[in-house]
């Protein structure tokens, strides 16, 4: 069997025979002077405690830039192309992206991670812990680092879409921030994990979650979340791995992805919750309403539409070529109408005239910032429309309601910010009616802009 | 085979390609020229599956583009004007992970290297690093990455840019030898007399239409310049000249007259014989292939005519 190309050209570069002893010669020293310190009772918390560190080190910051980097590195170096053009698969180029690029700093991590569960594992029945889990720790501890890696690199194809100049170099940070962020509630976890320091645990270790009316211990439930997370950003990379070797994309991965995740999320019940000042029992229908709310906006904002491809979807659907028409299709035109459906379902079910205003006035402001967006996205000659779009998203979100409400103004506040200013929640009827009005014209502003820009061409 | 039609590109704001329909035939080597902007690269990257065309149809061997990019991946080897290289690998390691990409067999993989790098002169720099090596030998490179695979087609844009002479005769006689080894090639350029060397047909792009394709010099009967310089009364042979069988467009400047001569070379000589036999002034008579640069510039000057008649 033959190793994954990508994997053996990473392997090429990354190590060298110097690289390859100083990294175990390094970190046993580190390790050895860190088993050494005596200032607690147990010198091997210590020794714990530095490997955990050099793994996030090593695995969550070096290894979450190396993987943003994966293909940053080849668009900025022009070899994209040569690799795009090649007979593997996208599987194959999935596999050897992500382990190819972070092949040395897992070298490393792993040094890490074998000390820091032999150290746990060693002090198992002084933590009061069972072998699951060391199991569930040990596990939690390398899924948040895939899932940093392959967020990073998720949102880093992403990226290339967006890509305005074939000569335009990328940065990596942004990507690397991403995967962090994505990765976060894992990352978190893991820094604070229950076994830091000794004795810490059991609160946490305790706790249950409920899903769906099922009950689960947290740290199981969050390491088949980690899994499930792991796989959606594994999948996402090969999708869009298949995007960049031209295969056709259909719209139902996506869908698949939204649909999941409302499911996920609706298995959870916390009683009442908060959503910009109003009080809602109906928690579960708000979270999916939130969450629906804000995939539209990452995929709105993230992914790579233009004029043509609008010119290209009308000529799809003019021809009645179905299966092209859906490939094409933007996806936040797909997310739509789920968010639609979620909302009108949240109205159904509360009671309260406040709840269901708020809702509506979220639906005209998000329709507003589409608009907007596609108003200076649409702009061909606009070089940074989606920066450029949240930037004015914060004038009306941030500074006006601050000027507004500076001179105690609410209801002008609430032109701009859907929300119960001073606990008072008539001025959610002001937001709603301003929303619309600010909908109607940015609509109308990002239609006069496709007429100017996407409904002919040179 | 590779068949285009209707084939339209667009950029935000820009159509680049406007319903381009051409036919290049298996083992043919064509130039693709045209000014800058006229959409060379991106026809090249249509033909290459890499973006996606607003519309039309392209085949390449048989495979639709549009549908089956990865199977047209497999069989075409591409070259870009800006291609990149793995600046730490050796020339070695670059020739062996392009092999390695194509999926060519471990026990190919070594005679493959060999045989590029031999057509390609590359096996001295085996151990160099890549960083190391100069814009020529870097191209060479891009190139033997390319054809690594023994492509059916190769697309090449400006693949002899930033070569020195020598390496470009090199260049030239590779293109030769996979064509004689049963590949198409196109190949984009703007230094035509290099061109002329191996290409057998020739496609003008301008403003993304297809203005001109043609077999090239080499391969036509059909031109061939001649030029008569008169001792004197040029003006009175300019009507003998028009009637004369396969004379095309006579034009005089002095007592120089060029023309085309619509034939082979060997049906040259009854012009030459008649104008002598009816005592015409003559003091000089050459004749020439048309060359692809002249071809190139007249189409010019024809397109700039017909847009200011159309203006």
């Amino acid at each position: 069997m033959r190793l994954n190309p990508e994997i053996r050209r990473n392997l090429w570069l990354e190590f060298s025979l110097h690289r390859a002893v100083a990294m175990p010669v390094v970190l046993g020293l580190i390790f050895f002077a860190a088993s050494n310190v005596s200032h607690t009772d147990d010198p091997l918390i210590t020794l714990e405690i530095i490997a955990s560190g050099i793994f996030f080190l090593f695995v969550k910051i070096w290894g979450g830039h190396k993987a943003a980097e994966a293909v940053i590195e080849e668009v900025n170096s022009n070899t994209w192309d040569f690799q795009k053009l090649s007979a593997l698969s996208p599987w194959t180029m999935t596999v050897g992206k992500l382990f190819g690029s972070t092949s040395y700093t897992w070298y490393g991590g792993m040094m890490a991670f074998v000390t820091i569960v032999a150290v746990v594992g060693y002090n198992l029945p002084s933590y009061d812990l069972s072998y699951y889990d060391l199991f569930l720790f040990a596990s939690l501890l390398l899924l948040s680092g895939l899932i940093v890696h392959a967020a990073a690199l998720f949102t880093s194809l992403m990226a290339i879409q967006n890509r305005t100049g074939a000569h335009n170099k990328m940065r990596v940070l942004p990507y690397h921030l991403a995967g962090l962020l994505m990765g976060g509630p894992f990352v978190a976890d893991v820094i604070f994990n229950p076994w830091h320091p000794k004795g810490h645990s059991n609160e946490l270790i305790n706790l249950t979650v409920s899903w769906y009316g099922t009950s689960c211990d947290r740290s199981s439930f969050l390491t088949i979340t980690a899994v499930i997370t792991l796989l959606w950003f594994v999948i996402g990379v090969y999708w869009q791995i298949r995007n960049q070797m031209k295969m056709r994309a259909s719209p139902w991965l996506w869908l698949g992805f939204v649909i999941f995740w409302i499911v996920y999320v609706s298995g959870f019940d916390i009683g009442s919750v908060h959503l910009l000042g109003i009080v809602y029992n109906e928690t579960r229908e708000v979270a999916v309403v939130v969450l629906s709310l804000f995939l539209l906006y990452v995929i709105a904002f993230q992914e790579g539409w233009n004029t043509v491809r609008y010119r290209r979807l009308i000529d799809a659907w003019r021809t009645k070529n179905y299966n092209d028409f859906f490939t094409i299709c933007p996806r936040w035109i797909l997310t739509f109408p789920i968010v639609l459906a979620l909302a009108a379902w949240l109205m159904s079910v509360n009671t309260e005239i406040m709840g269901s205003t708020l809702v509506l006035a979220l639906l005209c402001f998000t329709i507003r910032d589409i608009a907007l967006l596609h108003f200076f996205k649409l702009n061909t000659n606009n070089q940074r429309p989606v920066l450029t779009t949240l930037f004015y998203m914060g004038v009306l979100y941030i500074l006006m309601p601050f000027l507004f409400s500076v001179f105690h103004f609410y209801a002008g506040a609430a032109f701009f910010l859907p929300r119960a200013f001073q606990d008072n929640t008539k001025y959610i009827h002001e937001a709603a009616i301003a929303g619309m009005a600010q909908a109607i014209f940015a609509v109308f502003l990002a239609l006069s802009r496709w007429l100017k820009f996407g409904a002919k061409t040179a | 085979m590779i068949r285009v039609s209707h084939l339209n590109y667009e950029y935000p704001g820009k159509r680049a390609l406007k319903d381009v329909s051409f036919t290049i035939a298996t083992g043919s080597v064509t130039a693709l020229v045209g000014p800058n902007g006229a959409g060379k690269t991106t026809l090249l990257r249509c033909l290459a599956a890499i973006d996606e065309p607003f519309s039309g149809q392209i085949e390449i061997a048989g495979i639709d583009v549009t549908t089956e990019p990865r199977r047209v991946h497999r069989v075409l080897g591409y070259l870009s004007d800006y291609f990149g290289l793995y600046e730490d690998l050796t020339v070695k390691q670059c020739l062996t992970f392009a092999a390695w990409l194509h999926l060519i067999p471990s026990d190919l993989i070594d005679k493959q290297i060999k045989k590029v790098a031999g057509q390609l002169e590359l096996s001295p720099w085996f151990s160099h690093k890549v960083k190391t090596l100069s814009r020529g030998w870097r191209q060479r490179l891009g190139i033997a990455q390319a054809i690594i695979h023994d492509p059916k087609i190769v697309l090449l844009d400006e693949p002899a840019a930033g070569l020195d002479p020598e390496a470009r005769v090199a260049v030239s006689a590779l293109f030769r030898t996979l064509q004689s080894n049963g590949m198409t090639l196109v190949v984009s350029s703007h230094i035509l007399a290099e061109l002329e060397d191996y290409c057998t047909d020739m496609l003008v792009l301008r403003d993304g239409e297809i203005v001109e394709h043609r077999k090239s010099s080499q391969q036509s009967e059909e031109v061939l310049t001649i030029r008569l310089t008169f001792a004197r009364d040029a003006e009175k042979y300019m009507a003998l000249l028009a009637n004369f069988p396969g004379v095309i467009s006579p034009a005089r400047d002095g007592q120089t007259v060029r023309l085309g001569y619509n034939g082979p070379n060997t049906d040259q000589q009854p012009l030459l014989k008649h104008l002598i036999d009816i005592g015409a002034p003559l003091r000089g008579f050459d004749s020439n292939p048309e060359r692809l640069q002249d071809i190139y510039l007249s189409l010019g000057s024809k397109r700039k005519i017909s847009d200011a008649s159309q203006s």
